[in-house]
């Protein structure tokens, strides 16, 4: 046992925890707070997460030979990540909810834009034109929506005031019909909320059992469809989120926790169980968001100012941008078919994974996912009914994978079902097995980097000058193959790479959110100054509230601002920092000053026209409570020790065939040690794979480059 | 050069998938930097990247005829700049004589050389709100020739050698209403290509030229094998399609296309002989329209699962069409409606022969699909905001329904389906940027096109001038007003008809103080009521309301055979009104919505039995010739047929009442029973429908009364004129 984790044991140090579940696995990491980090894993419980989150907590202590309750004791922040919302909305498990709409709009939301048929969807699936559906079912059916006669302009002038006894009536029939929660959603209340707010009020009253979104505070920005969905999705999983995360706090609390709760959201701040239980739709999708801030952290940590993060796991492969220590925001995430407004750290995801399964086309070619085999029935190696070949069975096949070191440290592979898939597919396409596991090797290799590409050109950014960092279950097997493959010489493995979302969630702090549609043309002076800055002082107010309503004070927060800009007749936003005070002539001409080569640097060389002037369309608000981090910079260095264990044959395109690989231990590499390719690092939880003219050096916290030729 | 190398099946599959990511990236970064809400909102734009000779390898997922028009295109530069295409030229051009669809659709094409060879060409074209000519917006009404509308603009280097020609993009900017909005759009085509053509070069960096130049090939020919195996395991046979196209912008008439699709072995021929002579007004579509017309509708039929290769496709398919018709004109005349007339009305052709095609087929029958948003019914508005800034727009939010599948009905508010990434924009986006407020914008009930399966309603809206006092430019251009365009397939019926009204000198103004919104017309009291001719002008002044309503899906198969709590469902939620569901399906319900099954089966068998009482059969044809034994079934035909062997060859069998109908390799309609219906008693639109030219034709089973096949064709026309026949091989199957 080290000095830490004795530490740990006798109980003298504190200890931060992330929790963060995916679809397969509830990931934990503790990391203490001198630097002493321990990581644990456990099955995701779909039916109640709560409990795959406690096992993988007993799992740790057990390891640790500690209860629980030692843990908790000592534990200074929580941390989690949590599906459940998201699950909520993609399995339709939500509350039965209504929608009150302005008369005449009511129908936004199911008319989606038209283009509802298609969001989200991959090529694939868009091109298949017959067969294409709006969401079904839909998150409101069509009886739960009701129309409120009332309108606003533009201005939010009063076209039609608000017949609230006839909105009274609507919520009454709805509340007949046994509605949970209800989200309203006005045309243009982002402007003046007065009509969504005397509603409100008057159903919080009248109906206090109802859980009520306002549009105007989910999602107050221009655009009816993707507000009211916002709003819908808010209504539509809050009591479900709320009581999940207030019954995991208390649930922790009992066995000995004494701080709160901290819960992970989409922006990539964290928010309390209090919060939450406003605004469960900023929980949705916050997963990938950790492996983002971790990213962010790293870049600090190894001076590499742009990276993309990478995650592959068993079914999707999710891609990330950290620029110069930018996240970026998602202008309009989706969740199965519905476009909505959060902010967002941006990921992007494709089917892609160990799980994908290789198949051959009507034309006869060999093709490699999107569907995935998922965990059941597993790839074939996992011998555990899969018999379609995925690209975990050509890793096997290409012996980057054996049987000696269980993937994630617990599934044992079976090379001969392995081999026998590939040779199936090998024979109607008259390939040698091993021809065959190399090219699923090469497809999937160049569809994920065709997303990095795609990722980053499309913003007009050059893959080559980013590093790659790479982690989930199957990351470390492709990450020089990747980095090869997009041009870039820097491939970056974190020490614990399955479990990286879940630290990357203790490198943020508590940040609550308020932001609100303007319309300013630039120059911004005069009255339209006083204006602006009384509106950001609004927002301010409107942050500190909410901390304090969520019991947080607003003492210790420090107020961030930002504004979204963008050209004249251009629709894409940038989002771009302000200084917190209010804003003088030359803080407001500096902003426009600046935006052009900003906007040129995130779309592209020549995308700026500045001939249409420049808009300010959204100004934000942020409030942050910093989190007293743990020093995950702490590594120590590690004498040497003898790492080298073995060697196999292992396969590699370059070589043109088998060559003979050395095997090193992951937990016996010293710091700066440099292993040269061919070899093979075999970790607890992964497999680090080395080609010929690639080498790799640990560093001291236990990451591993790669650099390749 | 070696262009037969051959790529391994792993390089193959790794840079395929790269190109059509590549081609996705350029249309993406065009729409992002575009400053036109039609491109940026709607997606009415799209990208392609080609052969060194100008053949399309991958079409983009926005407006699918842009595309697919390039091919056009490009080769027609490659002729007329012969020897004079150099490294770093992109052309501009609008013209339909040259690949353009019509004026507003301005394509930049350009050549990707590598060491001085050109070694493919790339292409982004974009729907421009406005080029010039007569109208605001470009739609030509009242054009009669090419002379009468927007500039045309063959050809020309808006980028020579590298250099931006600001000289001929002042020639281009000046005849437009919109230049600032043009100006970024163009930066927008030539830039990303620019990106486009550097991330090629990458790939012949790495790969080598050979490979790219194989891989080229080597994608058109993957597609077109597979195409070729896909029909090849359809039945032959001969399949017929009749289409009408309403006011060409001077001439309140009904023009007539025509298609006959012949289906043999590995090959399609689209033969659209007998469409009539070209219009004297601006719905014409060249040839580039043709092309496109077909393209954009075979690439979801035929390549649903493969990358959608012009060059491919064409070389699958024949097509054959007399110059100087409607669908392939000849200059000079009018064009500029071409795309969603000519063109659309092309398409319409094609899904109808298809759906019959398909319906014959086990493996394909789910691609069948009715015609949806058969034609487009939009408006221009164009004015001064009360600002005076000058502002024109065309309302893209004029959609209809979809066409009802064999397994589903058809998508509610669909839009285009040839234009499957096409959106609308938010009513706030439209008001935050337009003087017009909208009363309402919802789904219309009791416009789809009844069936097993319906199509999808319509979406429907009210505007009204707001925030500016001055009048406002409205140029319309709409088909299917005066005949519904969306028929349904395998007995299903057609869709409502669209239309506009303009209400004057409302007391909208009185409504909205008192506290009450309109939900349809006739809330309000008007001075009177226009309804727009399908192509026409209007002003509206304040207080005046436009309302707005599309067309919706034909459906699939005979109403009576409706699920009835998918009626009662509808009727529930609003698309389909209880006397329509009595009318159209003959589903009753009682006063709390409740099937009443008794009553149902009642007025079903009624309805068969009137059909069989109504009917008229072919002359001469008499029940007797269609008894025989049958025995195993070879094929589905539509939703209530079968193919079966039949004692000398293969027969039609209704599959309700096991009737044989005849033998298969006769024509289906000559077989059955004919019931013709009026037009409004299929949809309450249709009413407003004054003097209808058209009649709905219904086919039915002599035997049960089961509806098979239904059209809506000119009353005068012949109804026992070709519909389809299979053709059999010898050996009977």
């Amino acid at each position: 046992m080290s000095s830490e984790q004795e530490a740990i044991v006798v109980g003298n140090e504190s200890l931060h925890i992330a929790v963060d579940i995916g679809g397969t696995f509830t990931d934990c990491v503790l990391q203490g707070e001198r630097g002493f980090r321990f990581v644990s894993k456990a099955l995701t419980t779909k039916a109640d997460p709560s409990i795959g989150v406690m096992d993988c907590l007993a799992s740790a202590a057990s390891r640790l030979g500690v209860p629980v309750s030692r843990l908790l004791e000592r534990t200074v922040s929580f941390v989690h990540g949590t599906t459940v919302g998201t699950n909520a909305l993609t399995e339709r498990r939500g509350v039965r909810t209504g929608l009150l709409m302005t008369k005449g709009h009511e129908q936004a939301i199911t008319i989606g834009r038209v283009r509802q048929k298609v969001t989200g969807l991959s090529e694939r699936e868009k091109i298949h034109v017959t067969h294409l559906a709006k969401a079904t079912p839909p998150i409101v059916a069509p009886e739960f929506i009701k129309p409120v006669t009332e309108r606003l302009d533009k201005n939010g002038k009063i076209v039609v005031p608000l017949d609230l006894a006839s909105a009274e009536r609507a919520v009454d029939e709805l509340v007949e019909r046994e509605i949970q929660a209800l989200a309203i959603c006005l045309l243009w209340s982002f402007v003046n909320p007065a009509h969504e707010h005397q509603i409100g009020a008057l159903v919080r009253k009248k109906h206090p059992q109802l859980f009520v979104s306002l549009s105007s505070e989910i999602a107050p920005r221009l655009g009816e469809y993707e507000r009211c969905v916002s709003t819908v999705f808010n209504s539509y999983i809050g009591p479900i989120v709320g009581s999940y995360v207030a019954t995991l706090d208390r649930r922790l609390k009992e066995q000995g926790m004494k701080c709160d709760l901290l819960v992970m959201q989409s922006n990539g701040g964290l928010t309390t169980v209090s919060a939450v239980a406003g605004r469960p739709l900023l929980t949705v999708d916050s997963g990938p968001a950790g492996g983002v801030l971790g990213a962010r952290f790293l870049s600090e940590l190894i001076d590499q100012k742009q990276m993309i993060c990478a995650d592959v796991g068993g079914t999707t492969f999710d891609v990330g941008i950290v620029a110069k220590d930018r996240t970026e925001t998602d202008p309009a995430p989706v969740i199965d078919r519905y476009s909505y407004l959060v902010p967002k750290i941006f990921v992007k995801s494709i089917g892609a994974g160990g799980g994908s399964i290789a198949w051959i086309d009507d034309g006869g070619s060999l093709r490699v996912g999107p569907q995935s085999a998922g965990a059941n029935p597993g790839p074939a190696a996992y011998g555990t009914g899969g018999t379609d070949a995925t690209v975990t069975d050509a890793h096997v096949a290409l012996g980057y994978l054996t049987p000696e070191f269980p993937l994630g440290g617990t599934v044992q592979v079976r090379k001969d079902l392995s081999e026998e898939a590939l040779s199936r597919l090998g024979k109607r396409l008259a390939m040698e097995t091993i021809e065959v596991a190399a090219g699923i090797l090469s497809i999937s290799n160049a569809q994920m980097a065709d997303l990095i590409r795609k990722v980053t050109v499309e913003r007009g950014l050059d893959p080559r000058k980013f590093a790659l960092l790479v982690y989930g279950g199957a990351g470390p097997v492709f990450a020089a193959f990747l980095a090869k493959e997009i041009g870039t010489t820097l491939a970056y493995i974190p020490s614990e790479s399955g479990v990286f979302s879940a630290l990357g969630m203790l490198t943020t702090d508590i940040k609550l959110q308020e932001e609100s549609s303007v319309s300013y043309r630039l120059p911004i002076e005069g009255s339209d100054l006083e204006e602006l800055n009384r509106q950001f002082n609004a927002l301010d107010e409107k942050v500190r509230k909410r901390f304090q309503l969520a019991g947080l004070g607003s003492g210790r927060v420090e107020l961030v601002r930002s504004v979204d800009m963008r050209f004249g007749m251009q629709v894409h936003e940038l989002e771009v920092g302000a200084p917190a005070r209010d804003l003088s002539l030359e803080d407001a001409r500096r902003l426009g000053e600046d935006f052009p080569s900003l906007y040129e640097a995130t779309y592209g060389k020549n995308s700026a026209y500045t001939a249409a002037g420049i808009d300010l369309v959204t100004l934000r608000s942020s409030g942050i409570i910093p989190m007293t981090r743990p020093d995950l910079r702490a590594g120590e260095a590690r004498a040497s020790r003898a790492s080298l264990i073995g060697e196999r044959m292992a396969y590699f395109p370059s070589a043109g065939g088998f060559v003979a690989t050395a095997v090193h231990s992951g937990e016996h590499l010293a710091t700066d040690q440099r292993i040269e390719g061919p070899a093979i690092i075999q970790r607890f939880a992964d497999t680090v794979v080395i080609p010929p003219h690639a080498h790799a050096v640990v560093d001291r916290f236990g990451g591993i480059a790669l650099t390749v030729e | 050069m070696d262009t037969r190398k051959q790529l391994d099946l792993v390089t193959f599959e790794v840079l395929r998938h790269r190109l059509w990511e590549i081609n996705d990236e350029m249309g993406v970064m065009a729409g992002r930097i575009s400053g036109s809400p039609a491109v940026y909102e709607s997606g009415d734009f799209n990208s392609a990247l080609l052969t060194a000779d100008g053949r399309g390898l991958f079409t983009g997922v926005y407006v699918i005829r842009q595309s697919a028009a390039l091919d056009v295109m490009v080769q027609s530069v490659i002729r007329s700049f012969d020897g004079d295409i150099e490294d770093g030229d992109m052309f501009l051009t609008n013209d339909p004589w040259y690949g353009a669809l019509h004026a507003m659709d301005y394509a930049v094409v350009a050549p990707v050389f590598w060491e001085g060879q050109c070694v493919a060409w790339s292409g982004v074209v974009m729907h421009e709100m406005d080029v010039g000519g007569p109208r605001p917006g470009s739609w030509s009404v009242g054009a009669r020739n090419v002379y009468e509308e927007c500039p045309l603009m063959p050809p020309v280097k808006i980028v020579s050698g590298g250099r931006f020609r600001k000289d001929v993009e002042g020639v281009y900017l000046r005849n437009s209403r919109t230049a600032q909005i043009n100006a970024l759009n163009l930066r927008a085509k030539i830039s990303s290509q620019a990106t486009t053509h550097e991330r090629l070069r990458e790939i012949i960096r790495e790969y080598g030229l050979s490979t790219f130049l194989a891989l080229q090939e080597q994608i058109i020919d993957y597609v077109s094998r597979s195409v070729r195996k896909r029909v090849s395991r359809l039945p032959d046979g001969v399949f017929h399609a009749t289409c009408l196209l309403e006011h060409d912008g001077v001439n309140d008439h009904l023009y007539e296309l025509k298609l006959e699709l012949t289906k043999s072995g590995e090959r399609l021929k689209f033969d659209f002989t007998g469409t009539d002579k070209q219009a004297g007004g601006a719905v014409n579509c060249a040839y580039s329209g043709l092309i496109g017309g077909v393209t954009q509708v075979l690439f979801p039929l035929l390549c649903f699962d493969l990358p959608w290769s012009q060059g491919a496709l064409l070389g699958c398919i024949d097509i054959v069409s007399e110059d100087g018709t409607i669908n392939n004109c000849t200059f000079p005349a009018a064009t500029s409606m071409a795309t969603v007339n000519a063109s659309q009305a092309t398409g319409n052709l094609v899904w109808e022969a298809m759906a019959k095609l398909y319906g014959c087929s086990e493996e394909l029958k789910d691609e069948v699909i009715a015609l949806g948003y058969g034609g487009v019914n939009m408006a221009v508005l164009a004015g001064r905001q009360a600002s005076g800034a000058p502002f024109v727009n065309m309302f893209t939010d004029s959609v209809g329904g979809g066409g009802a599948r064999t397994f589903a009905d058809g998508i509610d508010t669909c839009g285009n389906l040839i234009a499957p990434s096409y959106g609308i924009p938010n009513v706030e986006r439209i008001e935050s940027l337009f003087p017009v407020l909208y009363l309402y914008r919802k789904e219309k009930p009791d416009t789809a096109g009844a069936g097993k399966y319906r199509g999808g309603v319509s979406l429907e809206y009210m505007i009204t001038p707001y925030g500016t006092p001055h009048d406002i430019d409205a140029i319309f251009f709409s088909s299917g007003c005066s005949h519904p365009e969306n028929k349904g397939v395998w007995g299903g019926l057609p869709g409502s008809v669209q239309r506009n009204l303009l209400l004057r000198r409302t007391n909208l103004k009185q409504m909205l103080r008192k506290g009450a919104i309109p939900g349809c017309a006739e809330d309000l009291k008007s001075r009177r009521v226009e309804i727009p001719l399908g192509k026409d002008t209007a002003k509206l002044k304040p207080g005046d309301i436009w309302v707005n309503y599309c067309s919706g899906g034909g459906g699939y198969g005979d109403p009576l055979l409706r699920d009835p709590s998918k009626v009662q469902r509808d009727v529930k939620i609003g698309l389909c009104s209880a006397p329509m569901a009595e009318a159209l399906y003959g589903v009753c319900l009682d006063e709390t919505l409740a099937v009443d099954a008794e009553k149902t089966s009642r007025s079903r068998e009624a309805r068969r039995k009137e059909r069989l009482k109504a009917g008229k059969r072919f002359a001469g044809r008499a029940d007797s010739e269609d008894r025989q034994g049958v025995g195993e079934k070879l094929l589905p035909c539509g939703e209530m047929l079968g193919i079966y062997r039949g004692d000398r060859a293969p027969v039609y069998r209704c599959e309700c009442c096991s009737k044989v109908l005849g033998a298969a390799d006769e024509d289906l309609r000559r077989l059955l029973l004919l019931v013709e219906q009026p037009i409004a008693e299929l949809a309450p639109v249709n009413a407003l429908v004054a003097e209808p030219e058209v009649v709905v034709r219904q086919y039915c089973c002599p035997g049960c009364g089961t509806l098979l096949s239904a059209d809506a064709p000119l009353s005068t026309y012949d109804p026992w004129m070709p519909d389809m026949k299979l053709v059999f091989s010898e050996s009977g199957a």
